[in-house]
């Protein structure tokens, strides 16, 4: 007899990946022949004292625990119940946390199912091996200026830059943005997830020639021997260009503090008010250096840009937790409701029901001209946000309302909290 | 984690920086004469007020840096709603006989504000007009920010005027490395044969290796490249970046020079290191499993070589390529 | 307005690559003030001619905008309203666009026509307008006579006066988008609104203004005699050789002229994206198969089959033994050649290029061309339809 257990809805290995917030899993057993009485188990995670760590919910409650008890039938129907991470346990490589069910009379095991608790992290805490999964994962991506890197480069320009700034679809647009990055870096490695530049501390790690570059006197940077971004080519030509204007080892960028940001929604936590983080912090961490990363049209010539945006998606998603930001029928967590065209509509790709460029494949005007890249990355996780996206698919990222509408990632510091009881 | 208490600590932490002082504190501080304070924390709503204050604090002032990045603060948050503040911000950028760390801050301000753009696109040709005015200016760090936002939009001016400057027909705004440098942004500047000219007489070591790198993305320049990166007497950098850009403009004939420097005995090892490490994730896998000659030297690399960088990339190469 | 068919253009014998660009801006300079030399300018506006050969992209916008900016002064001509009205449907220039702008100005008389020209080339400059300047060539900033090319079209609407009425809504629409323009674009855009009055009383719609023009295209149909080079050796986004000959003739052909290093999204990657509408719709019709379609890059040395690959899947392009990607590995110049293609060349890469499609009959020659100006995948498909019903049912049609 042995177990078998089945995440995201997908019994493929290739969802086995869980964040903070709950994911559906089916546990059934396998190979019964001979057995009458249904068979109780006890799930529990494989080794408590490494690795990531996973809690368990059933479907009646939302507390998760550590340990759960469930009676399997011994017809191999499924049992449900929940798993997420345990807030602040990720795992830091591929299969480093492992589900083992037991027998709870017999203490047989049953079976073993290794996950990853895969979480974005703070770039500058990125052991070396996940900072060279990522780095090859990029590199691959880039392939030396052949490879798909360059719909993103060609995406993020001026033709395409009503789309994603200067109005209220700026967080979604980006948020939607780095998840297809990311989607596309896990197809290559699934246990990627993209580490954020937390640009108001000091991360000297990041800036090293093993990690993302060193610049030489006139700002062109210089990568170790052995680091794959050596070989980054945008627009045919190789190298990136980042003259520094702080000291990257022992400063931080100039830009308002974690805590000034989330404060700029005001104490109602207004989605408009803390939106002017699109000026501070977000612009000032691209202007915090020179060279490509500094404008718009060349800004994803250098990768740093995802990193940055991953930071600014974090601090969206810290400012959304602390403050309950998930319904997206409330105009404090998004005021632009409705769609293009309605009265007193934003810009069109900037209110809740329209769909997102270059993903919706939409190059007729007001659109620009051309879509690069395609509809976004699907992933094995969930179905979420969709091919083609629309604003409002991007809210509620965690799912927290509306659990189908988990997009599969989480920050290290950001917990997933369930809705208060009304 | 105890999600509640962490979430009190993060309270906390909103309450401390919601009482640092704004801009309006810090300008009563400055008019006081007292010590200056810390960076100032986000400002609520700016008013009227506010905003004629700190126009005035940027143009007739002598601020400290933290009342100066208040008062920028102060402007910056209000443009969405008064694009013309913009208009204050490019006559201070243009006043010469302001100090240039407050132009250079302002204009940081300007370039952080063309991010959303977007939203009042009508004073786009404004900021340009003021970048072209600035590029001749007495300082050489504000010259070299406004030249290389007008090189990242593929402005003619700077274009033509760092190309007059490259070919000797003006004064060179900036050293020839930077100019080169800048120009790369655009491929179609055109400069491939000035490029090529530079590498046979360099006006600089810097110069020579900045315009190798951009040759990449000239097809005519692989042979160049090419004979660059064979020469064992050419400069390290030159031949890395080199490398680097026969990579990217004939990958085939790359892998062979990567293959040569990898069983070479007498080669550089940066070099030989970036060759397996460039062999490790670009080559075709197919063909690196029978090379049995590679395999084998790599292997012997991995035991025997003094470069710990080489070492590095030899077990990554047989992580991935190995039997 | 009329325009005058195609045909080799008569360059002046001693203008060509190396002729200094100060010498064209004087020539452009005496034109204004003789405007009956305005036909000389017109014959410096094909790409193809020698005098571009060599030059920087910005050289060639620099050179291009200063003549057609003359043409406000000297009169524009009937060769030049092609270029003119292309660069305001496609341009992403503020110099090229405000000097098109200026140009209208310099038609015998103000017509609508113009009109869906200068509302779209305000949508396609709204976001990248720069300040230019026309006072000189070359000119050192800070210069004295400042404008945007918002701005040379809002005075070109304002010269049109009545025959701008078919834009006043969308003008309308425009006052109200807070920030999307200068403070002297507004003042104009505010008094040519208020010049025109009720919007009520437009008689037409700006679509419909442009019609008398080829709204859907220059298409000019006529059957080439050149030889069919059938030799030039191809290689498609597989890394498949393949010849001309071999791949365009048998069935009717359609094809593009493009390059991945294009920098104008309203050109190559619009094209492409188009071609892909064009397979697509052929599919839905039932005319897989029968037709072919390529696209030929301007820059086959840069082009290699894995960016032609990418940059076609990119866009949503059907690859297939009938539909390819190709490049040159010898013989471009015989394929420029046969095709009049609209192109010029830097040092390494092209610095300017129209818009160009052909439709080519089942022998591979050419059979009806569309340049400059949008193509529409329904009026290409009707040409390439008629070759493959037949030679007797191709209509020659040239299209006021």
């Amino acid at each position: 007899m042995r177990s078998e257990i089945t995440f995201n809805s997908n019994a493929s290995p290739a969802a086995r990946y869980v964040g903070w917030a709950p994911v559906p899993v089916q546990v059934q057993l396998a190979d019964t022949t001979g057995a009458t009485d249904p068979v109780t188990v006890r799930l529990r995670n494989q080794n408590a004292a490494q690795g990531g760590q996973v809690e368990f919910f059933t479907s009646a409650t939302n507390t998760g625990q550590a340990e759960i008890e469930l009676s399997l039938p011994v017809t191999g129907e499924p049992a449900d119940l929940r798993i997420a991470g345990v807030f602040q346990r990720p795992s830091s490589a591929d299969g480093d946390a492992a589900v083992e069910v037991v027998d709870a009379n017999t203490s047989e095991v049953l079976g073993v199912t290794p996950l990853m608790v895969r979480i974005r992290k703070n770039a500058a805490t990125l052991s070396d091996a996940e900072r060279d999964r990522f780095l090859t994962a990029l590199a691959t991506f880039n392939d030396r200026g052949r490879g798909r890197y360059g719909d993103f480069r060609n995406v993020h320009t001026e033709a395409g830059s009503p789309e994603a700034h200067g109005s209220t679809g700026f967080l979604p647009w980006h948020r939607n943005f780095l998840l297809d990055l990311e989607r596309e870096l896990q197809a290559i490695d699934p246990s990627i997830a993209m580490p954020y530049w937390r640009f108001d501390q000091p991360a000297p790690s990041l800036f090293t020639g093993d990690f993302m570059g060193v610049p030489n006197p006139h700002g062109t940077l210089q990568f170790s021997a052995v680091n794959p971004l050596q070989f980054w080519v945008t627009d045919g030509t190789p190298g990136i260009v980042r003259p520094v204007r702080f000291n990257t080892q022992t400063q931080h960028a100039n830009v308002f503090s974690e805590a000034s940001t989330l404060l700029l929604g005001g104490q109602d936590a207004q989605y408009e008010a803390f939106r002017q983080l699109e000026g501070n912090p977000h612009g000032t961490a691209h202007t915090s250096f020179g060279g490509s990363i500094s404008s718009i049209p060349t800004a994803v010539k250098d990768p740093l840009f995802f990193l940055l945006h991953a930071n600014v998606d974090r601090l969206w998603a810290k400012w959304q937790w602390h403050f309950q930001r998930f319904d997206v029928e409330s105009t404090d967590t998004f005021p632009a409701q409705g769609k293009a065209g309605d009265p007193g509509a934003n810009r069109v790709g900037h209110n809740l029901d329209d769909t997102m460029w270059p993903w919706n494949q939409v190059t007729t005007p007001p659109r620009p001209p051309t879509a690069p890249g395609g509809t976004l990355a699907p992933s094995p996780l969930t179905s979420a946000p969709g091919l083609s996206p629309e604003v409002g698919a991007l809210i509620d990222y965690q799912g927290v309302l509306t659990p189908p509408t988990r997009l599969g990632f989480d920050y290290d510091d950001v917990p997933f909290e369930f809705p208060a009881a009304s | 984690m105890d999600i509640p208490e962490y979430r009190r600590q993060l309270s906390a932490e909103l309450e401390q920086a919601a009482g640092q002082p704004g801009f309006r504190e810090l300008l009563a501080r400055s008019r006081r004469g007292a010590e200056p304070h810390a960076a100032a924390a986000s400002p609520g709503p700016a008013t009227e007020d506010d905003l004629t204050a700190a126009i005035a604090v940027l143009r007739d002032g002598e601020p400290d840096e933290p009342l100066r990045s208040a008062a920028l603060q102060v402007i910056s948050s209000a443009v969405d709603e008064q694009p013309d503040l913009i208009d204050a911000l490019t006559g201070v950028l243009l006043d010469a006989a302001r100090p240039a760390d407050l132009r250079t801050a302002v204009l940081d301000t300007l370039q952080q504000i063309s991010f959303r753009m977007v939203a009042f696109p009508g004073k786009r040709p404004d900021y340009l007009a003021a970048l072209r005015s600035v590029i001749d200016d007495p300082d050489a760090g504000l010259r070299q920010r406004a030249i290389g936002i007008l090189a990242r939009e593929k402005d003619e001016y700077v274009q033509r005027r760092l190309i007059d400057g490259l070919e000797g027909r003006s004064a060179a705004l900036v050293p020839a490395e930077k100019a080169i440098q800048y120009l790369g942004y655009d491929i179609h500047a055109e400069y491939f044969p000035l490029l090529r000219r530079i590498v046979e007489n360099p006006p600089s070591p810097a110069a020579r290796t900045e315009a190798v790198r951009l040759l990449a993305a000239d097809p005519s320049s692989a042979d160049l490249l090419l004979t660059l990166l064979s020469n064992k007497q050419e400069n390290g950098d030159v031949r890395r970046v080199s490398a680097i850009g026969l990579q990217s403009a004939a990958p085939a004939r790359f892998e062979e020079q990567a293959r040569r420097i990898v069983l070479d005995d007498d080669e550089d090892d940066q070099l030989r290191a970036m060759s397996i490490t460039a062999l490790t994730h670009f080559a075709n896998p197919e063909a690196l499993s029978r090379d049995d000659e590679l395999t084998g030297r790599i292997e012997q690399l991995r035991a025997d070589s003094a470069s710990q960088q080489v070492r590095q990339a030899t077990m990554s190469y047989l992580a991935k390529h190995g039997t | 307005m009329q325009r005058t068919g195609g045909g080799a253009p008569k360059l002046p014998d001693d203008l060509d690559q190396n002729t200094p660009e100060e010498r064209i801006a004087a020539l452009a300079d005496a034109v204004k003030s003789d405007p009956g030399r305005r036909d000389s300018l017109a014959e410096l506006l094909p790409e193809r001619i020698p005098l571009y050969a060599g030059r920087s992209t910005n050289a060639t916008i620099r050179m291009r905008g200063y003549l057609m900016a003359a043409f406000e002064q000297a009169g524009l001509p009937d060769p030049a309203i092609p270029y003119v009205l292309e660069e305001l449907e496609r341009g992403r220039d503020a110099y090229l666009v405000a000097a098109a702008a200026r140009a209208v100005r310099g038609l015998g008389s103000p017509a609508s026509d113009a009109v869906p020209f200068l509302l779209k080339a305000i949508e396609n400059i709204k976001y990248c307008d720069d300040a230019v300047s026309f006072g000189s060539y070359q000119p050192r900033w800070p210069v004295p006579d400042r404008t945007t090319a918002i701005e040379e079209i809002m005075k070109t609407f304002a010269w049109l006066g009545e025959h701008a009425r078919p834009a006043l809504p969308a003008l309308e629409a425009l006052r109200q988008d807070r920030g999307v323009l200068s403070a002297s674009a507004r003042a104009a855009l505010d008094a040519i609104v208020a010049e025109l009055g009720d919007a009520g009383a437009c008689c037409c719609a700006a679509e419909e203004a442009g019609a008398g023009l080829a709204g859907g295209g220059y298409a000019r149909a006529e059957r080439t005699s050149a030889a069919v080079p059938a030799g030039v050796e191809l290689e498609d986004q597989d890394g498949r050789p393949v010849t001309f000959g071999g791949f365009f003739t048998g069935r009717p052909s359609i094809v593009v002229f493009f390059y991945t290093r294009c920098d104008n999204p309203n050109k190559c990657s619009l094209s492409i994206t188009k071609l892909a509408r064009l397979q697509r719709a052929l599919r839905q019709e039932g005319w897989q198969g029968q037709l072919r379609t390529a696209a030929i890059t301007y820059d086959p040395g840069y082009d290699l089959p894995s960016r032609l690959s990418a940059y076609g899947h990119n866009r949503g392009v059907i690859f297939g033994d009938s539909d390819r990607f190709l490049r040159t590995k010898t013989g471009f110049g015989t394929l420029q050649e046969y095709f009049g293609l609209g192109v010029n060349f830097g040092p390494a890469l092209v610095n300017r290029h129209r818009i160009e499609l052909f439709v080519l009959d089942p022998e591979g020659r050419i059979a009806v061309t569309f340049t400059r100006l949008q193509w529409d995948v329904q009026d290409v498909l009707h040409h390439a339809r008629a070759l493959a019903c037949g030679p007797g049912t191709l209509a020659r049609q040239r299209r006021t």
